[in-house]
């Protein structure tokens, strides 16, 4: 095992630790979490198999290894990117939709209270 | 209680919507609702103090989800037709009764309340009168209909649109992309003449660089849209 890998090995390895606390601390929700947890999991496998991807890369015709991991790392958060997009856009339309209620609630009380004194 | 809402979207309008809907109450015997989209200004006090219908937006929400909680409020008590009049003053209520007549003649699902179809006394800038026409050629080409004015926010629809309106509604410039999907799905949409004047109060949201991101926003999104 030469010294490069070891490094990714720590690395890998203090990123799934920072998943698994985010996760116990109750951080991040079920769905979220498992998805990191997954991504940890492959982090920690990629530094443990780094001289089979070396030669895998070879083997594809990348001479610089790393290129393959920036390049699938780069589509996998660009995906990811864009999931968190749509979690943020249906959380606003949740969002739009409990102000809109709420605004209601508001009105009904308002008119509740004016129809009692009213009444009075 | 009347068949016929109309909502007015404010926000920030204390110099234009007492007067707006003073004016209303007088004209017209439709019920109203004001839509207080988290105005910063005193609007909310003054709506409060002259005892007007309202509906008080605890945060901003942008005029397509203002326009929206109107549509709801009309679906939740039973309105057969809705009208959005804008609280600056630029609708004449005396064309109300021109759109409500029209949509209950006609039995089309929406009357917009045109500034072109026929010649008024509208005035509006260059640029704005080249945004609308690139709006009408982009709505001839995308959903084949011939929208004179697809920007105008005066505009009366009924019981179903209203429901369509309920579960979706554009968050931000809705209205030239409502009608993409309003001619997507077959709906049936006629306009008529009325007369629109400048502002009464407040300042105008659109902004040259505003504007430019809009046309672009809503050709790319229709285009999509109208394909997938």
């Amino acid at each position: 095992m030469d010294i490069v890998q070891v490094i990714a090995l720590i690395f890998a390895l203090l990123f799934f630790m920072q998943v698994i606390f985010f996760t116990s601390r109750n951080k991040l929700q079920d769905k979220q979490a498992f998805l990191w947890i997954v991504f940890g999991i492959i982090s920690l496998l990629i530094a443990l198999f780094l001289p089979s991807i070396n030669k895998f890369a070879h083997y594809i015709g990348i001479s610089y290894m790393p290129a393959l991991i920036f390049m699938v790392a780069f589509l996998v958060i660009l995906n990811l990117l864009i999931y968190q997009t749509t979690v943020i856009s249906s959380q606003q339309e949740k969002l739009k939709n409990v102000i809109q209620e709420l605004a209601f609630l508001k009105k009904q009380i308002k008119d509740y209270i004016k129809d009692k004194e009213d009444k009075k | 209680m009347s068949k016929v809402l109309i909502i007015i979207p404010a926000y920030n309008e204390e110099d234009s919507i007492y007067n707006t809907v003073k004016k209303l109450v007088e004209t017209c015997k439709y019920d109203y609702v004001v839509i207080n989209d988290g105005s910063t200004d005193g609007t909310r006090r003054i709506l409060e103090e002259n005892n007007l219908n309202y509906i008080d937006l605890p945060i901003n929400l942008g005029i397509g989800g203002a326009m929206q909680t109107g549509y709801k409020y009309a679906l939740k008590h039973g309105y057969e037709y809705a009208i959005q009049l804008d609280a600056d003053g630029q609708h004449d209520p005396d064309d109300l009764e021109k759109l409500v007549a029209e949509i209950e003649r006609s039995q089309y699902d929406m009357v917009i309340g045109s500034r072109f179809i026929e010649k008024t006394n509208y005035k509006g800038s260059l640029m704005r009168r080249i945004g609308i026409l690139y709006f009408y050629y982009l709505l001839l080409f995308i959903s084949r209909i011939k929208i004179t004015d697809p920007t105008s926010g005066y505009r009366i629809v009924n019981r179903k649109i209203i429901k369509e309106f309920s579960k979706y509604y554009p968050v931000d410039y809705p209205e030239v992309e409502v009608l993409v999907k309003l001619a997507q799905k077959k709906y049936r949409i006629k306009e008529i003449k009325v007369e629109m004047k400048n502002r009464q109060g407040g300042r105008s949201s659109i902004t040259p660089l505003k504007s430019l991101y809009y046309m672009t926003k809503v050709t790319f999104i229709s285009l999509i849209r109208s394909v997938f």
